[in-house]
């Protein structure tokens, strides 16, 4: 509270007026990414939000403005329709794209069609009801009984040939060609009696020609029985979308302007000034997510998930699957394991945070949800990778992050024997390394003694099990196992002087990759010297 | 000349004035560069898990260049070191090209193998020419000493990376000295910056760091000038991190090249985002301004060849 009390009376207000205009109201991110995907989204959105403030939620919002305002008359008439017909293409073009453009390697849940379907749905159904409406004779008798002033029988004919000529009722009791006698009459009691509340049914546009094909089967039907049904369906499918929404996609109306006031506030590149507003900034981004998959599009990761085929490397699953958890849903350990992993193989490049139109905080996110798998579950092997470098220079998590590599450590103690545990060693073939260039290794140890590595250690072969010439010897006798334990490997910094300097063309530090490859794909696959 | 501009992951997060500071500069050389969004990861940090899928990204990468019709230009070490390694197994790999590409060809790329990948070094220094810069130059270093990092996945291995002599590297140096500066012989210079042990074992990584650090501040460097993306996050992040709290310690300040070179270009100092590195103060700002002197050393050449003349 402290916090939003010092927000709004600092110059960050203007910021926030700012964000709710540019962010939240024009979607400048959604535009800035994709124009199809922004008129999409604002034909739904703006289509919607006025339907429900002019049409959904009453006369009161409208009649609020407006002195006027009857549903029947022009132009809300036409509005409606306007507004509805922008909905439905904004529908169009998302499933369009869902089915066509999506985002490459994205999924798409039951979710997501959903709803789709529902909105469509509200807006289709109101179209429909809307059209029986207007061709149901059963109503136009009604109306005529409680408003219309006719006096004899040739008058309510007359009354029914012009709203059947002129605004689409269906009526058994007229029928083509109409007389125009009747119709000019009919015209002249409606002027009295009727268009004071209605405005020639063809102002509602879409329905109206809806009612041309609707009208004779609602009439086959039963006329106040379909409209019934139909308002009920309707309705239906309104409630349907709020119970819908605080448990869905759908909850970013909310969720969403929220995100983007504090992305526009905060930025995500700064850490949150404590913890409580970090996490509220998560729950708040993980609600707010719509699973459009900006971020998936374009995540520096995306060719890991082609080699490892791990869903959950893609930022937008990552998210649909969070959400689970933090919702509290049981997930089995299968599965945290991947998505463990999914969480590490991550180049902290924070494009999904910079990209997202919902202006979530993925980076939080992510690097919270990390440790806190990596606390709980089996130790992710791909700690020991370039993936934990960002991470140590930003110095989050240190002590979680210690923690995880200790427990991967323990692993390989468990997997792997080192050579002073060994009391003799085996003379063997020499090992497969995907690389045959340590056979040339004369033993002049020149990698050894220009290691800068070994160098910083007083007593290196203790410290770091072997030296890079006892690795390359160890390979020519065919014992692989005990290099790929050795931590002198998991010290190499990769700096190459050993290969460089290696009188015989041994890739030492080719080979220290390919036998760190090979340590921990056998852990992976759980195996156990 | 126009090249797309291969910024990896740390730069445009971490690093902006790098990439800032090097496109300013070679705006001025008349170089234009294309961010290309849909570049990826190069693959370099999942080196350690799976070399295959270390290869990946960057042939996806070279594709999408191609595609373009664009060679590649890069600043971190990493990534060059990572595309040239893609297109070095590839050309002796048809096999796997083949592979890769059915896979690329989902998205309607296709890797030919004929994109250049060139160091933002390499395109100051050879397609651009000493000669030309020096024509640029407003200004020169009177007095500064310099400790370069040459970083190592740039130089080695040198069949790979193709970039200069690993042992007597020649490009930075002659770059460096086109600034008036002085490149210090200094134990470390071409030895690892400690960022591959980062996070995976940081007490090794933090004591190859101060190695260097202090290895340059014995040689009497006024600055370190790191060339790898990797190199500037360790001595201008994590230096600041490791020594700043300890009253031994000294923090020794890190300039990026294109901000040495850009001051001598006469391009403000505030586009080339030299405050931005942690390690800067205004104060190391201005010190850098007043040792600026005009190019003298050109003009007596000059006034040599008139006299000849």
């Amino acid at each position: 509270m402290q916090g939003l009390f010092s927000t709004l009376f600092s110059g960050k207000f203007a910021t926030v007026i700012s964000t709710f205009f540019t962010d939240v109201l024009l979607q400048k991110r959604l535009l800035s990414h994709s124009i199809l995907r922004w008129v999409a989204h604002t034909l739904i959105f703006t289509g919607f939000i006025l339907l429900l403030l002019m049409h959904g939620l009453g006369t009161g919002v409208s009649e609020f403005f407006f002195s006027d305002y009857y549903s029947t008359l022009q132009p809300y008439l036409s509005l409606r329709n306007i507004f509805g017909l922008m909905v439905l293409t904004g529908v169009a073009i998302a499933v369009f794209r869902r089915l066509t453009d999506k985002p490459k390697r994205v999924k798409s849940y039951a979710s997501d069609w959903v709803s789709l379907a529902l909105v469509g749905f509200i807006i289709f159904s109101g179209m429909l009801l809307e059209s029986t409406k207007i061709s149901s004779y059963s109503l136009f008798q009604e109306m005529v009984e409680e408003y219309g002033d006719v006096a004899d029988e040739s008058e309510a004919l007359a009354l029914e040939t012009y709203w059947v000529a002129e605004h689409g009722i269906v009526s058994n009791n007229v029928a083509k060609p109409y007389d125009p006698e009747l119709i000019e009459l009919g015209r002249e009691i409606n002027g009295n009696s009727c268009i004071e509340c209605h405005a020639p049914a063809n102002g509602a546009f879409v329905s109206f020609s809806l009612a041309k094909i609707m009208g004779p089967i609602s009439a086959a039907l039963g006329d106040s029985g379909t409209v019934s049904t139909l308002s009920f369906l309707h309705l239906l499918a309104c409630f349907g979308l709020l119970a819908w929404l605080p448990f869905s996609k759908m909850f970013h109306i909310i969720a969403v302007p929220v995100s983007l006031l504090i992305n526009g506030v905060m930025g995500f590149k700064k850490p949150a000034e404590n913890l409580e507003n970090s996490l509220n900034r998560q729950m708040i981004g993980l609600s707010a997510c719509t699973h459009c998959g900006s971020c998936s599009e374009l995540c520096s990761s995306l060719m890991f998930y082609e080699s490892f085929q791990n869903d959950f490397i893609l930022p937008s699953e990552k998210v649909q699957f969070l959400k689970k958890i933090a919702a509290g849903e049981k997930v089995d350990q299968n599965r945290l394991n991947h998505l463990q992993k999914g969480l590490y193989i991550c180049t902290s490049c924070d494009r999904c945070s910079t990209v997202c139109p919902s202006g979530i905080n993925l980076r939080d996110i992510f690097v919270s949800a990390r440790y806190h798998l990596l606390n709980q579950g089996v130790p992710e092997t791909s700690i020991l990778s370039h993936f934990s470098f960002p991470l140590a220079v930003a110095r989050s998590y240190v002590e979680d992050h210690l923690k995880a590599l200790k427990k991967v450590e323990e692993r390989f103690k468990n997997a792997f024997k080192k050579l002073s545990d060994m009391t003799t060693l085996t003379l063997a073939q020499p090992a497969l390394v995907g690389n045959n260039s340590f056979q040339g290794c004369y033993s002049c140890q020149r990698c050894t003694n220009i290691c800068p590595v070994v160098r910083l250690y007083d007593s290196p072969a203790e410290e770091l099990d072997m030296l890079p010439h006892q690795i390359i010897f160890s390979l020519g006798i065919g014992n692989k196992e005990i290099a790929m334990g050795s931590r002198m490997i998991w010290s190499c910094s990769t700096c190459y002087l050993c290969q460089e300097h290696c009188p015989n063309q041994v890739e030492l530090t080719d080979i220290f990759y390919n036998l760190k490859n090979a340590a921990i794909s056998k852990i992976e696959s759980g195996g156990n010297a | 000349m126009k090249l797309a501009f291969f910024q990896g992951c740390n730069i445009p997060i971490r690093i902006e004035q790098y990439a800032i500071s090097a496109e300013a500069v070679l705006q001025k050389l008349g170089v234009q560069l294309e961010v290309i969004p849909e570049f990826t990861c190069c693959g370099y940090p999942v080196r350690n898990v799976d070399e295959k899928a270390y290869i990946l990204p960057s042939v996806r990468n070279m594709a999408i260049a191609e595609k373009k019709g664009l060679d590649i230009m890069v600043i971190c070490n990493c990534c060059f070191a990572s595309l040239q390694k893609a297109k070095h197994v590839l050309a002796n790999a048809p096999q796997l090209v083949i592979e890769i590409n059915e896979l690329l060809a989902q998205e309607d790329l296709r890797y030919n193998g004929t994109v250049a990948i060139k160091h933002f070094l390499t395109v100051l220094h050879q397609d651009i020419g000493i000669e030309t810069i020096k024509k640029q130059l407003i200004n020169k270093y009177t007095e500064l000493n310099l400790s370069v990092i040459h970083g190592c996945h740039v130089l080695r291995p040198r069949e790979v990376t193709t970039f200069d002599d690993s042992f007597v590297p020649k490009i930075t140096e002659e770059l460096i000295q086109l600034t008036g500066a002085k490149s210090l012989e200094w134990q470390g210079k071409l030895e690892c910056c400690g960022a591959a042990l980062a996070g995976i074992n940081n007490d090794l990584s933090h004591a190859l760091l101060n190695d260097k650090v202090d290895g340059a501040l014995q040689a009497g460097a006024d600055y370190l000038t790191p060339i790898c993306a990797y190199c500037h996050l360790q001595f201008d992040t994590t230096q600041n991190n490791i020594r700043s709290n300890d009253t031994k310690t000294k923090v020794l300040p890190v300039l990026l090249y294109p901000q040495l070179l850009g001051l001598c270009l006469g391009i403000d100092e505030k586009i080339l985002g030299i405050e931005q590195n942690t390690t800067i103060s205004p104060d190391h700002v201005a010190g850098l301004k007043s040792i600026l002197g005009p190019p003298v050393e050109e003009k007596k050449k000059k006034r040599r060849k008139k006299a000849a003349a």
